[in-house]
């Protein structure tokens, strides 16, 4: 992936970090896609929304990022992760994964 | 409307055959089937998703048009994810209906397996959201996390998923032209292994190379098709979000219930007379959730209703009579016409051993992605 493609997506890898939400569902990839490496737990997290035009909750998905297994209910936080290798252009992507609060 | 001209290939892993290949043997039966010189078509329509990516070959319509001795005619590809096939059809129709064409050739190919599982992973993960494919998610992972809520919602486990499979098989041991055309048994099923909890090897269509096509004409239109035609009642499309999560709910497809509800309005006919459906089984849960959506039974009974055979083979609506997307195949840009295609047999009263008695209004269901896009046909025998 290009450079530029990298640094345009920082405006919104990390806009979950240090929310607060609950895990709502979950998936173990174990035959994983192209450019990841299996298994590893990704999991859907309801979150307070941030934008005041919307009332409720919103759903994001990500990796999760903890030694514990991920449970529906468990509290969970966003943290800072590498999300992706270096591609061509050499620059590290980072984005949010899960973790238990 | 008519179908006056159906036509599916072997599915399969067809290392002898190019896409080229499959299109033109589609497409030209179709063509014999139907009485339809290709100086008679105006429209072709290439219902497909990844010939750019797995192929290297993007204008499809051409080069369709080119196989198949097509020479003035308009001709496009359609691509919509896993449901090219679906829209195809359905943009053909509403051609015809607006006067741009009077003989529409609508051919589904995809050429899949010469690329590794890895790399076909990747490339359907094409028609998910930035999210889905950063968190690394594929779309067994798409409906396992589907999957996951509905077990919790309605208390259903594993285990009751398999009988979809089960079903599927035995459909697809009558039909010669299945990429698995042979029955398995339940421990068969619950033995395979694990690709994204909670669904496993035997919960998922495979990866597969096939065709199928259709000729389709107005009612004014003459030749050998026509005097056996089927008759397309209704040929709806309908989107929800790509994003799964921005869904309403997650155990439903909505796009297929807005679809459906177009179409049943559409044809003037409701769910309770539909005598053969073929729908859209990429995953176990999928399946599930379709024959709830579409209205042959109620929320959170679908599972059930399959284990007691009430979709099986002489059941009170035969639902994947060729297999479904997990035995017959799933060349996803082929998969939505090679439905409307089983379905033409079904009606006509050719579909072999697996013909169901005096069946009169069939149902396919095409879905694209995790549910951004679906598309309900009825058609109708005459």
């Amino acid at each position: 992936m290009k450079a530029v493609s990298v640094w345009r997506r920082q405006k919104t890898n990390y806009q979950n970090l240090g929310i607060v939400g609950k895990v709502v569902s979950k998936t173990r990839i174990i035959e994983a896609p192209q450019g990841f490496v299996g298994p590893y737990w990704v999991v859907m997290v309801a979150a307070p929304l941030r934008s005041e035009s919307f009332e409720g909750q919103e759903r994001v998905v990500g990796q999760w990022a903890d030694v514990v297994e991920p449970k529906i209910g468990m509290k969970v936080v966003g943290v800072l992760r590498r999300i992706g290798e270096a591609g061509s252009s050499g620059v590290i992507e980072y984005g949010v994964k899960w973790k238990q609060l | 409307m008519l179908i006056t001209g159906a036509y599916q290939t072997k599915f399969g892993e067809l290392w002898d055959k190019s896409l080229s290949d499959l299109i033109f043997e589609a497409g030209s039966n179709a063509m014999k089937d139907a009485g339809v010189k290709p100086a008679e078509v105006d429209l072709v329509l290439v219902g497909n998703m990844l010939s750019g990516q797995l192929e290297g070959q993007e204008h499809l319509g051409a080069v369709a048009a080119e196989a198949l001795g097509i020479n003035q005619a308009a001709a496009m590809r359609v691509e919509a994810a896993c449901a090219s096939g679906g829209v195809a059809v359905n943009q053909a129709v509403n051609a015809i209906k607006a006067g741009a064409a009077k003989t529409a050739l609508v051919i589904g190919a995809e050429k899949m397996t010469d690329k590794s599982s890895g790399e076909v992973a990747l490339s359907l993960m094409g028609a998910a959201s930035e999210a889905e494919r950063q968190a690394g998610l594929t779309f067994v992972g798409l409906y396992g996390l589907m999957a996951r809520v509905y077990f919790d919602r309605f208390g259903l486990k594993k285990d009751d998923l398999a009988h979809v499979a089960v079903k599927n098989h035995r459909h697809a041991s009558l039909n010669p032209k299945a990429q698995y055309p042979y029955a398995v048994d339940l421990e068969t099923v619950l033995k395979s292994s694990c690709v994204a909890s909670p669904l496993h090897l035997f919960d998922c269509a495979p990866i597969t190379d096939g065709a199928a096509a259709i000729v389709i004409q107005s009612v004014k239109s003459e030749g050998r098709g026509a005097k056996r035609g089927v008759a397309i009642a209704a040929s709806q499309v309908a989107t929800d979000s790509v994003s799964l999560t921005k869904r309403q709910s997650l155990v439903e497809i909505g796009a297929t219930k807005t679809a459906v509800k177009k179409a049943y309005l559409e044809a003037g006919v409701e769910a309770s007379e539909v005598d053969v459906a073929e729908v859209h089984d990429c995953f176990s849960i999928a399946e599930i959730m379709a024959v709830e959506d579409l209205g042959f039974c109620k929320k959170g009974e679908g599972a059930k209703a399959i284990k007691r055979g009430e979709f099986d083979f002489g059941g009170r609506l035969p639902v994947n009579l060729s297999g479904g997307l997990k035995a017959c195949g799933h060349p996803v840009g082929a998969t939505g016409v090679k439905q409307v295609v089983e379905l033409a047999l079904q009606l006509r009263g050719e579909a072999g051993e697996r013909q169901v008695k005096g069946a009169k209004v069939g149902l396919a269901h095409n879905v694209g992605g995790s549910g951004g896009t679906a598309v309900v046909h009825l058609l109708k025998k005459i």
